[in-house]
């Protein structure tokens, strides 16, 4: 089953990240297929893992700042920003529609 | 000899009588980082605090006040550690000038033992491979390449033309840690291991390389790969000096929730050791498709040697050996995917131009900034987590993933105390050839044998062993059971007493000033 053009726009836009070109989505129908070896096993009756360490505890600690008062050095890394803010382009402008914006992905 | 020897007994006992200085032997390390630059083992050097941090080192010596056994000892962290003023790029233009503003807690922990650090190593760009060729400075070269055991059995027509076409892969992603400590240029290099990535360059550069248990060592700092089996691995070239790095970076930390609350204690090997009462499984899975015939024959005669001395030996299984790497490959690219989306240009790193709106930014940045197999994993991640596929593949795998971490349960609650397999399937394979498969394919296949320990958990650790018919290093891993590394470390350690790895002899080319000390120091044994 190959993926259809609209499921791979929907991963452009979910993951923010283009397929750049024939060999990107030959990559994912590889990454898919290889996938699918897990459908050989059975897992019937058999619960989902999260964590190794599932039989522990996650601990809490007391409600007090520890640390802070950073903001000048986490500012340093940030290539845009006015005084204290991080500063962004205008958003809720969702990215264009695959007919309108420059993807190899129009072609297929 | 200073450069030769482990830390546990001879450089430390060294500095501690004065016959080296903090400083002398931080100076002999930074020449030898220049002089054996074409491994492009370091991706920066920080000269200059080094130096500084062998001064203060040195001061202590003087006083008689020595912070412990790793003071003055140059290390070397992987490019994908915080290390606080100086740059960490996890060789990716996307985090290229990025200056960290923090130590990562297992970096902290070396500098408070007053280990001198003196660089950042070469990697995987964000960890991602298993050659350490596809990071964006370049790829890592085995020093082995230019041993004399290796140009000795490799047929060459004309001398360097060919040195430049023959070179091998150090593995990964871990491979400029592994290369900096096989070449001496550091005594310790820290890595990580998420699917094997400190255990394969270790095997293919000859050096110990150690995946503590998950929740041993703390993950504050060290940028995520897979949240759930990250783990920061140690490489060095004894077992002994593995233990002492252990000891400085075990124990619960407050900034890592995941990391366990029990009390640890650091612990010294013993120097005679008994192994008749103990019980080595060998997990016939193992003997994976495409595993050469020479590191079969060395496995069992590893199996032999402890036959010998009395332990129990038995073939045990783990049946679902063969779908881990199935497994990682969805639990990974999930989890990249999740951990990948905190680079969108904004708060650090690289940041595009395009600026028409914050999704066209962030899509700019991302496209911009990381290479196809980053991008690759994200997609597929993406594709797996979702609504669709969720149950049939993520969930899946974490369910394949419980009958993995299972397997290993069952297998230790039987008796078996450890595990004894191959580490890689083969020695290192010479760059060109490595190239010729993509990413995803090479990460299947190096991974075989590695991969399953971080599904469950589990310490392992690579041993070198001997030398391949070419010539290069081929090594065997030992796993063992959760938090128990000093039993893991003391089997570790009586195995590679009984093998006695050669040393390497390197030979560093001859335009460089110092040369026939290096040499000296090189060929030493």
């Amino acid at each position: 089953q190959k993926v259809t053009v609209e499921v791979l726009d929907h991963l452009e836009h979910l993951a923010l990240v283009d397929f750049r070109d024939s060999e990107g989505v030959e990559r994912l129908q590889k990454a898919i297929q290889f996938a699918d070896q897990l459908h050989e096993v059975n897992t019937d009756g058999v619960e989902p893992m999260d964590s190794v360490l599932e039989d522990r505890c996650l601990y809490l600690r007391d409600d007090d700042v520890t640390e802070g008062n950073c903001t000048r050095e986490l500012m340093k890394n940030a290539r845009e920003k006015i005084e204290e803010y991080f500063v962004a382009p205008p958003g809720n402008i969702p990215l264009p529609k695959l007919e309108e914006r420059e993807t190899f992905l129009q072609g297929s | 000899a200073a450069l030769k020897g482990g830390m546990r007994f001879q450089v430390s006992a060294a500095l501690r009588e004065g016959r080296v200085t903090p400083t002398e032997l931080c100076q002999r390390c930074l020449s030898r980082i220049k002089t054996t630059k074409f491994l492009n083992a370091y991706i920066t050097v920080a000269e200059e605090s080094a130096l500084k941090q062998a001064e203060e080192s040195e001061d202590r010596y003087r006083r008689g006040q020595p912070l412990g056994v790793l003071d003055g000892i140059p290390i070397a962290v992987k490019d994908n550690f915080n290390t606080a003023g100086i740059e960490t790029t996890c060789a990716s233009n996307m985090l290229k000038g990025y200056i960290s503003p923090y130590n990562a807690t297992v970096v902290q922990k070396l500098l408070d033992q007053g280990a001198v650090l003196l660089g950042k190593t070469n990697l995987d760009e964000f960890a991602m491979g298993s050659g350490s060729t596809d990071g964006v400075f370049g790829p890592v070269r085995n020093p082995w390449s230019y041993s004399r055991q290796y140009k000795e059995r490799s047929v060459l027509k004309s001398h360097s033309e060919d040195e430049e076409a023959n070179w091998v892969i150090t593995g990964g992603s871990s491979g400029g840690s592994a290369a900096a400590v096989s070449s001496f240029t550091c005594f310790a290099a820290l890595g990580s291991d998420t699917g094997g990535s400190t255990r394969n360059p270790a095997a293919h550069c000859g050096v110990v390389g150690l995946k503590p248990t998950y929740g041993l060592i703390s993950r504050h700092g060290l940028i995520p790969l897979v949240n759930s089996m990250d783990v920061p691995g140690i490489l060095t070239r004894c077992v002994d000096d593995a233990a002492v790095v252990l000891g400085s970076l075990a124990g619960h930390d407050p900034k890592d929730s995941t990391t366990v609350q029990d009390n640890f204690k650091s612990f010294e090997l013993p120097n005679l050791i008994d192994v008749s009462k103990l019980s080595i499984g060998i997990p016939k899975e193992y003997h994976a498709p495409g595993l050469s015939s020479e590191i079969l024959s060395l496995w069992t005669k590893a199996a032999d040697l402890f036959k010998n001395a009395g332990a129990k030996v038995m073939e045990v299984s783990l049946p679902h050996t063969r779908y881990s790497i199935v497994c990682y490959h969805v639990l990974c690219t999930a989890e990249v995917a999740s951990n990948m989306a905190r680079f969108d240009g904004l708060e650090y790193g690289h940041r595009s131009g395009m600026n028409k709106s914050t999704e066209i930014m962030y899509a700019a940045t991302r496209r911009e900034g990381f290479n196809d197999v980053v991008r690759g994993r994200i997609l597929s991640g993406n594709y797996f987590l979702l609504k669709q596929n969720y149950e049939n593949y993520f969930i899946k795998a974490q369910k394949v993933r419980r009958l993995i971490a299972n397997d290993f349960v069952k297998v230790f609650g039987s008796g078996v105390d450890i595990l004894l397999t191959p580490t890689t399937l083969s020695d290192a394979v010479p760059y060109m050839e490595f190239i010729k498969e993509d990413n995803r394919t090479r990460s299947a296949q190096d991974d075989i044998l590695t991969q399953a320990a971080n599904m469950a958990g589990l310490p392992a650790i690579n041993v070198p062993t001997a030398l391949s018919q070419r010539g290069l290093p081929v090594g065997l891993q030992f796993i063992g059971r959760s938090f128990q590394e000093k039993q893991l470390l003391t089997v570790a350690k009586w195995f590679e007493k009984q093998v006695k790895f050669p040393v390497i002899q390197l030979e560093v080319k001859k335009h460089s000033h110092g040369v026939s000390q290096h040499q000296k120091s090189a060929s030493f044994s």
